[in-house]
């Protein structure tokens, strides 16, 4: 396959040999070192092909073993532009794609990110953007140690970046610190600020696993909405049960709760339904920057009307978007009706919609033990109301109140410590 | 005559040192080497030069000898200096 690549790029031709000894010939074309392929005999006569370096060569040849040699066809560039050398505008236009295949590789045509998890590719784009890295700028003025550098100072959860072009596109390779929640949570630990667990709901504690803190509630108790469950601050006591210290931690704890919650929502009777039988105007539009230019029209003098448009952004790639769109307009009058829900329509919205807000929380692990909605209807509006009974996790992390170590029993304690050796003393 | 006939029998000086060196014989005696593929192709190192050429019958000239191969629509792929290459239906191959 390269070899006739080569081939025909240098050039070749067939010959035929005739004469008294063609056998002398070949071989006075081996000894010469010219390469012929392809060789075929036929009634006395020789067919091949020898490359245009390799028929300069032969004059010689073919006076001395006296044969005749007669080209027959030619292949390759050479002879295809001679053949073409007239025209010119065959040869202006490859000229002219080379030179556009040129320009175009001093551009970026594309930013590829890869490795992101949690940071969406807009993200990292539009922040690109707003250091001038876009799609379509020079090369040379990308500069990539920037951009790592820019990244690592803007995201602090990528923990790794980096940048390359490799031909017209610009690779951006992130890490992002995996375990980043873990250490959102132990960063409180590491700047010192002891937390505390608050209720964040009226409920009833039915489960309590405390991992570190001090639990201040107990299964069964009725807690309010702020109360403390669980204290960053633990005790430290001496024998007499008096405080000496106190030694602070970031709570840390399961607990789960039974809690009401109030559910109401109320929907119209009444609605406008658009019925769409009546008169439409529509356009195709393409829009260059910020000018569009249609064609048909869409003015009209429709009392009521809806507009649908439909437009399709040019992108080269994934994300490189061009400034060309292109798409159609309709405006379409309707006749305002309105109309009333009958009692099993309305009942159904609204069941659905408590529906979705019971899987809304169940989602995020609730569990709903006990429901008590109802719907009522009124003149104008059907309302569902009632109250949810939900067992919950319960409890928000705050920051732990401080507290001075009581100083009067330190003061004290070396006081005591004699009077008790008196006393022992007296015994 | 005698010298011949010890030649094709394999006992002649150079071919005893072969033997004993373990060099390949296409190196010191010049013997052709003949890669044939099926019977449609034939590539040959070690030749002299074409002798005869048709499409029935191709003579060759090889230091120690002659090869005739012979067949039907015989092509010469490529004929360089070192290396030919033919093609074709073989029919058979000879030595004279």
């Amino acid at each position: 396959m390269l070899l006739s690549i080569i081939r025909y790029l240098k050039g070749y031709l067939k010959i035929q040999i005739a004469g008294y000894s063609p056998e002398r010939f070949l071989n006075a074309c081996s000894h010469h070192n010219i390469y012929l392929w392809g060789l075929r005999s036929e009634h006395g006569r020789y067919e091949m092909y020898i490359s245009i370096q390799g028929f300069r060569k032969l004059k010689p040849i073919i006076k001395k073993t006296g044969t005749r040699a007669v080209i027959t066809e030619r292949f390759g560039l050479p002879f295809f532009l001679h053949k073409y050398r007239k025209r010119k505008c065959f040869f202006l236009g490859s000229l002219l794609c080379i030179i556009l295949i040129y320009m175009m590789s001093l551009f970026i045509w594309d930013i590829d990110i890869s490795g992101n998890k949690s940071r969406t590719d807009e993200t990292l784009l539009s922040f690109l953007e707003s250091k001038d890295v876009v799609h379509g700028m020079k090369k040379s003025k990308v500069d990539c140690e920037r951009i790592v550098k820019d990244i690592r100072k803007e995201f602090d959860d990528i923990i790794w970046v980096s940048a390359s072009i490799r031909g017209t596109r610009l690779i951006v390779q992130v890490k992002e610190n995996e375990d980043s929640v873990s250490s959102d949570s132990a960063a409180p630990d590491g700047s010192s600020s002891a937390t505390d667990i608050v209720a964040d709901e009226d409920c009833t504690i039915t489960e309590l696993i405390t991992r570190k803190g001090t639990p201040l509630v107990h299964v069964g108790d009725s807690v309010k909405k702020g109360d403390f469950l669980v204290c960053g601050r633990i005790e430290v006591l001496d024998d007499s049960k008096e405080v000496v210290d106190y030694q602070y931690c970031a709570s840390d704890a399961s607990i789960r709760g039974k809690a009401v919650l109030q559910y109401e929502s109320s929907h119209s009777l009444t609605y406008e339904e658009k019925d769409y039988s009546g008169k439409a105007a529509g356009e195709f539009f393409v829009r260059i920057g910020p000018w569009l230019f249609g064609c048909g029209g869409i003015r009209n003098s429709f009392e009521a009307s809806t507009m649908f448009s439909e437009e399709h952004t040019l992108t080269l790639g994934k994300h490189f978007v061009l400034p060309f769109s292109y798409g159609k307009r309709i405006v379409r009058s309707y006749r305002p009706e309105e109309k009333t829900y009958t009692r099993p329509q309305i009942e159904q919205i609204l069941n659905s919609e408590f529906s979705r807000k019971c899987e809304e929380l169940e989602k995020k692990g609730v569990e709903i033990i006990e429901n008590d909605v109802k719907i009522y209807t009124e003149n104008r509006q059907a309302t569902a109301k009632g109250t949810i009974t939900v067992v919950m996790d319960i409890g928000k992390q705050v920051p732990t109140e401080r507290l001075e170590v009581p100083a009067k029993p330190d003061d004290e304690n070396p006081e005591r410590d004699n009077a008790n050796g008196n006393d022992g003393d007296s015994d | 005559m005698k010298k011949n006939r010890q030649k094709s029998d394999g006992h002649s000086l150079s071919d005893r040192l072969a033997n004993a060196s373990g060099i390949p014989k296409d190196v010191i005696l010049g013997f052709p080497i003949l890669t044939v593929t099926g019977q449609t192709e034939l590539s040959l190192e070690n030749y002299r030069g074409i002798l005869e050429y048709t499409s029935e019958l191709i003579r060759i000239q090889t230091k120690s000898g002659r090869i005739k191969v012979c067949g039907k629509r015989l092509q010469v792929e490529y004929y360089t200096n070192d290396e030919m290459k033919v093609t074709g239906r073989i029919t058979s191959i000879e030595y004279d």
